[in-house]
């Protein structure tokens, strides 16, 4: 028991007197969670700048090209005489998107002839994309079933004319869950918890790495095993406490900062973040043991951040990657902890809906424990073999 | 250049006796870039499973979910009984979306009124969900227009009537370069030089950072006959040959074998891969001879590169960003290659259009260079200032 509160206390002594530590395990959480959400303050981007070409010039342009600059999500920053002078403001990013409205557009509508204004944007760029169309045809659509066209076109027809401009079928669309769409809602929970398995995963590495380069000159000094393990597991829960602080901060203080919707309930968020952070803690012993000095971790190990924030699956669907990908995914616990902790948090899901995933995450601690004790052994308490120049 | 050939042996005897080392020029970032273009190979968003209640039970409802099924984007892979069935299948995350046709669906509309389905779709999971609406909405309209073209030729009109009466006022989208919404030309595309940028920043923090550390420092300038300017290009020449190879060799399989157009210039933007990779070593380098302190510059290099796919402008553009995100983003050299890659390969602009976004990382790479080298030729000449970490 001495050696469990040895190994406990061992943690919080690394991580205050260490510098290089301390930066990642409690400066880096604190300022990436404040810093890395910062461009999505705003949450839904509106006000995407647009170019119109007015080709027609008649009053039921003009009407449409007011109701266009009416909606929210575009601002009609250019009116080019030319297509050519929008598709120029477009290719130097000065607009995200255009409306051509062709000539003789009034005097087609008025003839019952099929008229058609072309409207576009840059689809290299998604979130412009889809703000500057969604805002432009729902403008184009409004005005197509609202009372110019139909007053316009009316031959006696009455009520059926004006069903006909709407279309006999409308979808009600509701969103679920993140009801505002926002950006920031949807990505910030995912990072969060990326960042704390991954600061885990650096900062391990720099301890057993730090601890492995200041044995390398020490002879083999291994004690009982039983002392060793429970030290092993005191430095273990040590560690989950600090981050399950940590991932208060983030529920508690975070979202609630950056205005992330919350619908969990506190204790299902909490046994599911249990297995989620130990499976996270032997995960980083596991990579991190590998790094035989200090440095080693930031160098070979940061990048893996951005392939395994697409391998939770919180992006682009999980379904969409190849089966093997799949796999490598449920070997990492941050696809399970967000995929679970997404669902019973940002959800409201029921803690019997991410069963599985909190399983997935035992079976990692299970498949990990082994591993992870025998890296923490070897960088502790000296190993035999070669040196690789790292 | 005097002093340069000899530091580059030293440079290469490094490489060739660590395979560390070359994991990290070579391994690490391929297995990056090969990783995410696996995760990301199918490009677009299809066959998102919805679930489906049809309370209407009719033949109508029967075609409206089948054209449901038929978009490219959705497949219905449950019928439910109920919504809170359905819902629970997307707790469970089996299902994305619910689709709920009423019981009055095709009766309301045989006696021609208006007639709505009701959907539901995890907005949580936001591309996927920007996708079920779309493609919804797509399905909608496409039975509506069904709907009312057989209504209209079954009372005489003819055909040609019948299509502009359907739809009085219609638009056409056009979306240049990648009308399918691709995520590989333009995500994918960015991760990678996002990857990239963050080797190459630590690359150069590490072969300088180390010399400090280990008290090598000495050693390494004397390699190169004490010349600092020498030694500094012998120590970058490895890396930046890498990285640029494998960004090249990357454009090369998106332009070459997966087809993607290059509307640009081809020499502005290889140009473009090699500055990206000199200013961050710049970067890198500064960090360190500023900092004096191998662990701490590796700590900053994360800092500056982890993140700086966010505010890039790429998934979020960058006129929608509050001003401190906004000008952290415009002062990254990735952001301006971002750009600069978009204008040239997507948008097709002129040479011209992109010159700050070429002359910018340059003058980053000159002004970091002129502070950086002379500052780390002091500091390897000063013991005092070695073995920080």
């Amino acid at each position: 028991m001495k050696a469990f509160w040895v190994g406990f206390c061992e943690v919080f002594r690394r991580v205050f007197t260490d510098f290089g530590v301390g930066l990642i395990m409690v400066g880096a959480i604190t300022i990436y969670s404040l810093y890395y959400p910062l461009p999505y303050l705003p949450q839904v981007a509106k006000e995407m700048p647009i170019a119109v070409v007015d080709l027609d010039q008649s009053s039921f342009s003009r009407q449409l090209i007011r109701w266009i600059d009416a909606h929210e999500n575009v601002r009609i920053s250019l009116r080019a005489t030319q297509p050519g002078e929008a598709a120029k403001a477009l290719a130097s990013g000065e607009v995200g998107g255009y409306l051509v409205i062709p000539a003789g557009l009034r005097a087609d509508v008025l003839r019952g002839r099929r008229a058609v204004i072309a409207y576009g944007g840059d689809s290299s760029r998604l979130i412009v994309l889809k703000q500057v169309v969604s805002g432009m045809a729902e403008a184009a659509g409004t005005l197509s079933a609202g009372v110019e066209v139909r007053r316009m076109l009316a031959t006696g027809q009455g009520q059926e004319q004006a069903l006909v401009a709407q279309g006999p079928v409308t979808p009600r669309l509701h969103p679920l869950f993140n009801t505002r769409e926002g950006y920031g809602a949807y990505l910030i929970p995912a990072v969060f918890i990326l960042i704390l398995q991954q600061t885990l995963v650096l900062g391990v590495g720099m301890m057993l790495g730090t601890e492995s380069e200041r044995n390398r000159s020490r002879p083999e000094r291994r004690g009982d095993t039983r002392c060793e393990l429970a030290r092993f597991v005191g430095h273990c829960a040590g560690l989950v406490s600090l981050y399950a602080a940590h991932a208060v901060f983030f529920v508690g203080f975070g979202f609630w900062l950056f205005d992330v919707p919350r619908y969990g309930e506190l204790p299902a968020v909490a046994v599911f973040l249990v297995p989620f952070l130990i499976a996270s803690v032997l995960f980083a012993h596991l990579v991190g043991g590998l790094c035989r000095r200090r440095e080693t971790s930031i160098h070979v190990l940061l990048f893996t951040s951005i392939p395994i924030l697409f391998l939770t699956g919180f992006a682009w669907p999980m379904h969409l990657m190849p089966v093997a990908v799949q796999w490598l995914a449920r070997l990492i616990p941050s696809t399970a902890g967000v995929q679970g902790l997404l669902r019973l948090d940002q959800m409201g899901a029921d803690f019997s809906h991410v069963g599985h995933w909190w399983w997935n995450l035992w079976a990692l601690c299970i498949l990990f424990a082994w591993p992870a004790w025998h890296n923490w052994r070897s960088a502790m308490c000296g190993r035999s073999g070669s040196e690789p120049n790292a | 250049m005097k002093g340069f050939r000899p530091a580059l042996r030293r440079e290469w005897a490094d490489l060739v006796g660590s395979p560390l080392v070359q994991a990290q020029l070579l391994w690490l970032p391929v297995a990056g870039i090969a990783l995410l273009w696996v995760i990301f190979f199918r490009g677009v968003a299809v066959d998102i499973p919805v679930a489906v209640i049809d309370e209407d039970r009719t033949s109508l409802s029967r075609q409206l979910v089948r054209m449901i099924d038929a978009t490219p984007g959705l497949n219905v892979s449950e019928q439910s009984g109920s919504v809170p069935e359905a819902r629970d299948a997307v707790w469970r995350g089996d299902v994305e979306a619910i689709v709920l046709v009423p019981r009055d669906f095709s009766n309301d509309l045989k006696r021609g009124l208006q007639s709505e389905f009701v959907a539901w779709y995890n907005a949580q999971f936001l591309l996927t969900g920007n996708t079920i609406a779309r493609e919804l909405q797509l399905a909608g309209l496409t039975f509506s227009a069904t709907v009312e073209a057989r209504g209209r030729l079954a009372r005489g009109e003819t055909p040609e009537a019948v299509a502009i009466n359907v739809m009085p006022l219609s638009t056409r989208r056009d979306t240049l370069y990648n009308p399918q919404l691709n995520y590989v030309p333009f995500l994918l595309n960015g991760l990678a030089f996002a990857l990239l940028q963050m080797f190459a920043m630590l690359a150069a923090v590490r072969v300088v950072g180390r010399e400090l550390r280990e008290g090598t420092a000495g050693a390494w300038l004397e390699s190169a006959d004490g010349r600092t300017f020498s030694a500094v290009l012998a120590k970058l020449i490895l890396p930046t040959v890498a990285y640029v190879l494998i960004g090249v060799a990357w454009l090369a399989a998106l332009h070459g074998w997966l087809g993607w157009p290059m509307n640009g210039s081809w020499p502005l933007v290889l140009g473009g891969v090699l500055l990206l990779v000199l200013a961050y070593e710049t970067l890198g380098l500064l960090t360190v001879a500023v900092t004096a302190n191998y662990r701490f510059a590796s700590s900053v290099a994360a800092f500056i590169t982890a993140p700086a796919f966010a505010f890039c402008g790429l998934t979020y553009p960058l006129e929608a960003m509050p001003d401190i995100a906004r000008i952290w983003g415009s002062i990254q050299p990735l952001t301006a290659f971002i750009r600069m890659y978009l204008d040239q390969a997507v948008g097709g602009a002129t040479v011209a259009a992109s010159s700050w976004q070429v002359v910018f990382p340059a003058l980053v790479v000159a002004v970091g260079m002129v502070i950086a080298v002379p500052l780390l030729g002091w500091r390897a000449r000063h013991p005092e200032y070695w073995g920080s970490r």
